[in-house]
C-alpha cells in the first residue's frame, strides 16, 4: 500500500513537467494547427543550457532557468520567421516536415558538439529528500512540480486575461477573420511558437537537476509528450494539464506492476485507440 | 519520330535510367562502392513506394517502417521453420503487411484523421511494432533474426556476390518505375492528386477519398514488404530497429528531399541523400555518423524552403527555362 501511494505521488511530481512539455506543443498545435517534432530537442536544449550554465559558470539550474526562459523563447521566435513562417502557412505537411528536419539537426549537432554521454548536474541538493506524510519525496521533483505549475498558470493567463492572449485566441479561431481585424498573423505565429518554445526549455531546465542529460533524450519525450497531447485533446491547455497528470500516475503506478516493456506498449496502444474513438481528446476543442 | 518519343517521353526516360543503372556495375567493381549503389536503389525503391501514399495521395505516413519490417520477419521465420523460400515468403510478408496497413487505416480513414492525426497514428504504429518484436523471443527479441543460410541459389535469394542483389533490387525498382507511372496516368492516380490537393473538394466532386486512400495505402505497404525481404536478404540479418520511426524518416526523406509525386524523384533524392552519407562516412570515418544526419536534416529544411515540392520540380524549373512548354 505504501508502495502504491509514494508511486502516485510520485507520478503526479513527474505528471507535472509531463503537464508543461505538452501545454508548449498543444498550444503550437491549437494555433498553428501542426505537430511540433522538435519539441522534444528544444527540451534537450533547455537541459544542456542548464547543464552548461552550472558546469562552466557555477549558476545554479534554478538562477539559471531565468536565463534559458528569455533564451528559448526567443529561439522559438527565431525558428518561427526563419524558417516555418518561410512555407506557406496552409502547408501544414511542410512545416512539419521542417520541424523535422530541425529535430534531427538539433539532436545530431548536440551529440556531435557534447558526445553522446551521459551527464549529470552534480547540485548539493540532487539526492535531498523529504518526508511528507510519511513518503519520501525528492525535493528537486517537488521543485520541478512546483515550477511546471506557475509556468502554466502563466501561460493560460496570458492567454485569457491580456489583449496578445486575446489576439492569439482570435488567430486560433480563424486566421484569415484575425488578419481582417488587422491582427499580425506571422508575428502572432512567432509569439505561439516563442511560448511554446519557452515550455519545453522550462521543463528541461527545470528536470535537469535530477534526470541524466544527453542529446537523445529529446526522443523519449517527443513520445510521451505526443501520448499525453492526444489524450488530452490536441490544442488544449486544461487537456494538456490533466493527461499530464494522468499519464504520469500511469506510468509510475504502472511500474510497479508491469514489467517497462509492456508500459510502453499499453502508451501506444492507449495512444491509437484515444486517436480512432475519440481523436479531440479529453478536453479537445479550444485553448 | 518526335511525337513517338514525346508519346512516350516517361516510359523511354525510365528505360534510359534502367539501362543507365544496368551499366554501372560495369565501370564500378570496388565492393564498398557497390554497397553504395545497392542501398541507393533500394533506398529509392522504398521512398517510391511511401511516396505512393505520401507523396500522391499526400498522407504523411511514418509507419512506413512496419511494413518495411513485417515482410523479412514473415520471410525469415517461414524459411527457418518451414524452409519456405524467400520469393514466396516475400509474398506471404506482403499479404501481412496488407492486413496490418487494413486494420490500421480501416479505423484511421473511418474516423476521419487527417494531416497531423493521421501522421500521429502511424508513428504509433511503427513505435508498437518496434517494441512487440523487441520483447517477443520467437521474433528474435532486440537481436533480430539470421537468415539462415542453405546455398548459393536465386531460388533462396542468397548470391556470393554484390552486383546480384544491385540486379535484382534494381529490376524492382524499375518494374516500381513502370508501374507508378501507369499509376500517374490513370483515373487512380488523378484521384490521388485530387485528394492530396483538396479532400473535401475531391469527396464533393465524387471520388471515393476512403477508399481510395485505403487502395494506395495497401498497395503502398505490400511493394514496401517486399523490399523489406530484399533488404534482409542483403544484409543477411535484421533487428527490430527496421520497424522503427528512425528508419520510416529514412524511407521517407528520399522521396520528399528528391520531389513528392514525381517519377525519379525518389531515386534522384536516394542517389543525393545516399552519396553524401557515404562521402561523409569516407572522408569523416565512423564517429561522425552524426554529421550525414546533420547534413540529411539541413537538406530537407533547405529543399522544402526553397523549393516545396523537391528537388525535381525545382531542377526542371531551371532547366526547362528556355523550353517553356515542352516538358510534361
Amino acid at each position: 500500500m505504501g508502495e502504491l501511494v509514494s508511486a502516485i505521488v510520485f507520478g503526479i511530481l513527474n505528471g507535472g513537467v509531463y503537464a508543461l512539455l505538452a501545454a508548449g506543443l498543444s498550444l503550437i498545435f491549437g494555433v498553428m494547427s501542426i505537430v511540433n517534432f522538435a519539441h522534444g530537442e528544444l527540451v534537450m536544449l533547455g537541459m544542456f543550457g542548464s547543464f552548461w550554465a552550472f558546469r562552466l559558470l557555477g549558476i545554479d539550474p534554478y538562477v539559471s532557468l531565468l536565463l534559458v526562459a528569455p533564451v528559448m523563447f526567443f529561439l522559438g521566435m527565431a525558428i518561427q520567421l526563419g524558417l516555418i513562417n518561410r512555407v506557406s502557412l496552409d502547408d501544414h505537411k511542410q512545416q512539419i516536415l521542417i520541424t523535422l528536419g530541425l529535430s534531427i539537426v538539433l539532436m545530431n549537432l548536440a551529440t556531435l558538439l557534447w558526445s553522446p554521454n551521459y551527464r549529470v548536474i552534480a547540485a548539493g541538493y540532487r539526492d535531498v529528500t523529504a518526508s511528507l506524510a510519511g513518503i519520501q519525496v525528492s525535493v528537486p521533483r517537488i521543485f520541478a512540480f512546483a515550477g511546471s505549475f506557475v509556468m502554466i498558470g502563466s501561460v493560460y493567463a496570458f492567454l485569457k486575461h491580456t489583449r496578445p492572449g486575446a489576439m492569439i485566441r482570435a488567430t486560433a479561431q480563424d486566421r484569415v477573420a484575425a488578419g481582417l481585424m488587422g491582427i499580425n498573423v506571422k508575428l502572432i505565429y512567432a509569439v505561439v511558437f516563442g511560448i511554446g518554445t519557452m515550455c519545453a526549455g522550462v521543463a528541461g531546465s527545470l528536470i535537469s537537476t535530477h534526470y541524466y542529460i544527453y542529446p537523445r533524450i529529446g526522443s523519449m519525450f517527443i513520445m510521451l509528450t505526443f501520448v499525453i497531447v492526444v489524450f488530452g485533446g490536441m490544442g488544449s491547455i486544461r487537456g494538456a494539464l490533466v493527461g499530464g497528470l494522468i499519464i504520469g500516475v500511469v506510468e509510475s503506478v504502472s511500474a510497479v506492476f508491469i514489467p517497462p516493456s509492456l508500459k510502453e506498449a499499453t502508451y501506444y496502444s492507449i495512444f491509437l485507440l484515444t486517436l480512432w474513438i475519440r481523436p479531440k481528446g479529453i478536453f479537445g476543442g479550444n485553448l | 519520330m518526335i511525337p513517338f518519343v514525346r508519346k512516350h517521353s516517361s516510359v523511354l526516360s525510365i528505360c534510359g535510367v534502367g539501362l543507365l543503372f544496368a551499366l554501372l556495375p560495369l565501370v564500378v567493381k570496388e565492393g564498398y562502392l557497390l554497397n553504395i549503389l545497392v542501398m541507393i536503389v533500394l533506398f529509392a525503391y522504398l521512398s517510391q513506394c511511401w511516396d505512393i501514399v505520401g507523396g500522391f495521395a499526400g498522407q504523411l505516413s511514418f509507419g512506413h517502417a512496419a511494413f518495411f519490417g513485417i515482410g523479412p520477419y514473415v520471410s525469415i521465420l517461414l524459411n527457418m521453420h518451414f524452409k519456405v523460400w524467400p520469393w514466396g515468403g516475400m509474398v506471404a510478408g506482403g499479404l501481412l503487411a496488407v492486413a496490418v496497413a487494413w486494420l490500421f487505416a480501416y479505423p484511421t480513414f473511418r474516423y476521419g484523421l487527417r494531416g497531423s492525426y493521421f501522421a500521429l497514428g502511424t508513428l504509433a504504429l511503427s513505435a508498437l511494432l518496434t517494441i512487440s518484436a523487441s520483447n517477443v523471443d520467437f521474433l528474435g527479441g532486440a537481436q533480430g533474426l539470421l537468415v539462415p543460410y542453405y546455398e548459393q541459389s536465386f531460388r533462396y535469394m542468397q548470391f556470393g556476390q554484390k552486383t546480384y542483389y544491385y540486379y535484382l533490387i534494381l529490376a524492382f525498382m524499375v518494374l516500381l518505375l513502370f508501374f507508378v507511372n501507369g499509376i500517374r496516368k490513370s483515373r487512380f492516380g488523378y484521384y490521388l492528386s485530387a485528394i492530396r490537393e483538396d479532400e473535401d473538394a475531391a469527396e464533393s466532386l465524387g471520388v471515393k477519398t476512403r477508399k481510395v486512400k485505403m487502395v494506395a495505402m495497401l498497395i503502398s505497404a505490400f511493394l514496401t514488404a517486399l523490399g523489406g525481404t530484399l533488404y534482409a536478404q542483403y544484409m543477411s540479418f535484421i533487428d527490430p530497429e527496421i520497424l522503427s520511426v528512425p528508419f520510416s524518416i529514412e524511407i521517407i526523406l528520399p522521396a520528399i528531399i528528391g520531389g513528392g509525386a514525381t517519377l525519379f524523384g525518389p531515386l534522384l533524392g536516394a542517389v543525393v541523400l545516399i552519396s553524401i552519407k557515404e562521402g561523409i562516412r569516407l572522408y569523416v570515418g565512423h564517429a561522425y555518423t552524426g554529421l550525414s544526419m546533420v547534413v540529411y536534416g539541413l537538406i530537407l529544411i533547405g529543399v522544402i524552403i526553397m523549393s516545396r515540392k523537391g528537388l525535381v520540380p525545382l531542377l526542371s524549373r531551371v532547366f526547362f527555362a528556355k523550353f517553356k512548354g515542352e516538358n510534361d
